[in-house]
């Protein structure tokens, strides 16, 4: 099965007004056969179908204007079955100001008759993906990096690029614009989805407090031990899930003088600088520490969409629990994580090792 | 103390300081004793040193550039004073296959601690034939270490390092620059090689630049800032060893790079660092790395023609301004 495309008959040209099919469907036709009749700005001329075979499928009405590029036809075998139309070609022809195609104007309405133009397919204009789009997305590498750090899907913007690529202050004026919409303000603090699952360890502290106590004497400065923690669970997730590339852990202490952290890579900090790693990114987990406070456990709260870690407890023994969702971490890397952070705080040379 | 001397009496003065303190340096080409060179670069030398260690040879640059390999293999520190650039394929087996493998093929026996001192540029009305920009090709060769100095202070500190290493460095001083004069310390300095310097910092794109394209990547800097754009402008000074991370670390903040050498653009200088800039900081690129070489053409005579070759600061700047607007879309 062949396919018919629309043309470039002029150097320029981008689009071609089909004035009329000189074969209709289930017609035979030799490849020099003239199949239709185009206008461009210029000129009006026939076209030679190109292949030998029957027609099958005429995808674009006489009167239509076309992409240049975008199948108009099919040729084929007798008796075989064109495929499914793709919805693209059916929508108004690429981001042009003229309606087009299939909403069938009159053949002899060019110039245009600007009355009753047919509702964009999609209210964000997406359909008019030109040929060459196709969903692809063209964005600098910056612009990427920058929209997967802040959870941006770029695919809305497909068509639009195909224009202007992204650009990396087109990501950041996307970002402004996601976190001024109130629906999808609450990035951090609140859990977005409910968790399904949950796994419980207990660890002995005695070592801990002592860790920390060292380590503050280490860093001349109080290390914290919800960032310790987070560099716990960074390096258990690692060694659970064999992740390469950057960890980000959202940690919030809830005691009266907690504060919250997200910590980019807080593993592959010194235990001294663990702090200093933060970012702006989303999390790919969370840590809740309810140490310090009458609470022993907490549901539905931690930042992002990850697993989220509680940390209750104090003195002998602290009370770990993670809650995650089964169907994005493997019940079996869940336990592994748990059971890396509970072997951390047991033994936290563990950590430095 | 800094007084300002032409990049001329800089290269002078270095050699002069190197020859009195070392005695196995000394100075071998053509016209480079009396003449002290068509440049003038080497004037008063042989007055000092006397003509058994500035010596003055045939016109024969395979000859002297061998002798040059033969007395560095047994001890003697030589440098080879070549006179225009374009004389480097003269010179190519010696340097290429003696000087630059005798280390390696001698299992580290014998070392080649010589250096050759030539010119680059176009613009002088020399014709296509003393007006190339050639240093790509020893670039090209492994074991020869590749300075550009880029003013009068960097010819002065880039050429003493030089005479000092232990493995042949071939030297490219820009012919249009002898005159030009720029601050230089009196005290003795070095400036170690692999070690870019930057010249201007800059947030909207980096502009990397060689030799003579420094001072042209400085004006067109100068140029953008006037329309709000912040160009950083990096000299790496040597190109093998190349210093690839302050580049790098200049390219991420930036997010746009563009380089600028004099050097024919096709498969050159500019290439090799754009590939290395699209390599190893690709996420963080916002628009496509431009380069901007001379043009692939023999040099022309006709002035008028010959100026259209090379890269002005008027070209960078729109190139730059292009990239920075984000209006290079080839997709």
């Amino acid at each position: 099965m062949r396919e018919v495309i629309m043309p470039a008959l002029g150097m320029a040209q981008s689009t071609g007004v089909i004035v009329s099919w000189l074969k209709k469907v289930g017609e035979a036709v030799a490849a020099d056969d003239p199949l239709m009749e185009v206008e461009t700005d210029k000129t009006t001329m026939e076209v030679p179908a190109g292949h030998d075979g029957v027609v099958l499928e005429i995808r674009a009405e006489a009167g239509a204007e076309v992409p240049v590029g975008e199948v108009i036809a099919l040729i084929g075998a007798a008796g075989s079955v064109p495929p499914p139309k793709p919805a693209a070609a059916a929508a108004p022809a690429a981001a042009k100001p003229e309606p087009a195609a299939v909403a069938a104007p009159p053949p002899a309405a060019r110039p245009p008759a600007p009355a009753p133009a047919p509702p964009p397919a999609r209210p964000d204009g997406a359909a008019a993906a030109a040929p060459a789009a196709a969903g692809k997305v063209l964005a600098s590498p910056k612009a990427r990096l920058l929209a997967a750090e802040r959870g941006i899907d770029l695919a809305p913007h497909a068509a639009r690029s195909h224009e202007r690529p992204i650009l990396a202050a087109d990501v950041e004026a996307m970002a402004a614009e996601a976190a001024a919409a109130p629906a999808t303000a609450a990035v951090q603090g609140l859990a977005a989805t409910p968790r399904l699952a949950s796994l419980r360890a207990a660890a002995p502290a005695a070592g801990w407090a002592e860790f920390l106590a060292f380590a503050s004497g280490e860093a001349k400065r109080p290390v914290e031990g919800m960032a310790v923690i987070a560099a716990f669970a960074a390096a258990a997730f690692r060694a659970a899930t064999g992740e390469t590339g950057r960890i980000v852990v959202a940690a919030e202490s809830l005691s009266d003088d907690g504060g919250a952290l997200v910590l980019a890579d807080p593993d592959r900090a010194g235990l001294a600088s663990i702090a200093d790693t933060t970012t702006d990114a989303p999390a790919t987990l969370s840590v809740l520490d309810l140490t310090g406070t009458a609470l022993s456990g907490a549901d539905g709260l931690g930042a992002g969409t990850g697993p989220v870690l509680v940390v209750a407890g104090s003195g002998e023994r602290l009370d770990l629990s993670l809650s995650f969702d089964p169907s994005s971490l493997a019940p079996r890397a869940a336990a592994a994580l748990l059971t890396g952070i509970a072997r951390r705080v047991e033994n936290p040379l563990r950590h430095l090792l | 103390m800094t007084r300002e001397i032409t990049l001329s009496q800089a290269v002078n003065e270095a050699i002069a300081e190197e020859m009195r303190r070392d005695p196995t340096v000394f100075l071998l080409g053509e016209d480079v004793a009396e003449a002290g060179t068509p440049f003038k670069v080497l004037l008063g030398l042989v007055d000092e040193f006397g003509p058994d260690r500035i010596l003055d040879t045939p016109i024969s640059e395979p000859g002297f550039a061998g002798i040059a390999v033969g007395a560095a293999m047994t001890g003697m520190r030589p440098v080879v004073d070549l006179m225009f650039g374009d004389f480097l394929f003269l010179v190519m087996d010696q340097l290429c296959n003696q000087a630059a493998k005798t280390h390696y093929m001698s299992g580290g026996k014998l070392k080649v601690p010589m250096v050759l001192r030539t010119n680059l540029g176009a613009t002088r009305r020399s014709a296509a034939q003393h007006s190339q920009s050639l240093h790509a090709l020893v670039c090209h060769i492994p074991g020869l270490k590749v300075a550009l100095p880029s003013s009068a202070y960097e010819a002065k500190g880039l050429l003493k390092t030089a005479i000092r290493d232990d493995n042949p460095v071939v030297i490219f001083e820009d012919k249009l620059m002898y005159q030009e004069k720029a601050p230089v310390p009196e005290e003795e300095y070095l400036i170690p090689f692999g070690v870019a310097h930057t010249l201007r910092k800059g947030r909207d794109i980096t502009l990397v630049a060689t030799s003579s394209m420094v001072q042209v990547a400085a004006r067109a800097a100068d140029i953008l800032a006037g329309e709000g754009i912040e160009a950083e402008v990096i000299d790496p000074r040597t190109l093998v060893p190349f210093d690839e991370e302050t580049i790098l670390a200049s390219v991420r903040r930036t997010g746009r790079a563009m380089v600028i050498d004099e050097g024919h653009q096709s498969f050159g200088v500019t290439a090799e660092i754009a590939s290395r800039i699209a390599e190893k900081a690709f996420y963080h690129l916002d628009a496509p790395v431009l380069r901007m070489g001379a043009m692939d053409v023999p040099v022309p005579f006709s002035p008028k023609l010959e100026d259209l070759t090379v890269p002005t600061p008027e070209k960078v700047a729109e190139r730059a301004r292009a990239s920075v607007k984000g209006e290079l879309f080839h997709a």
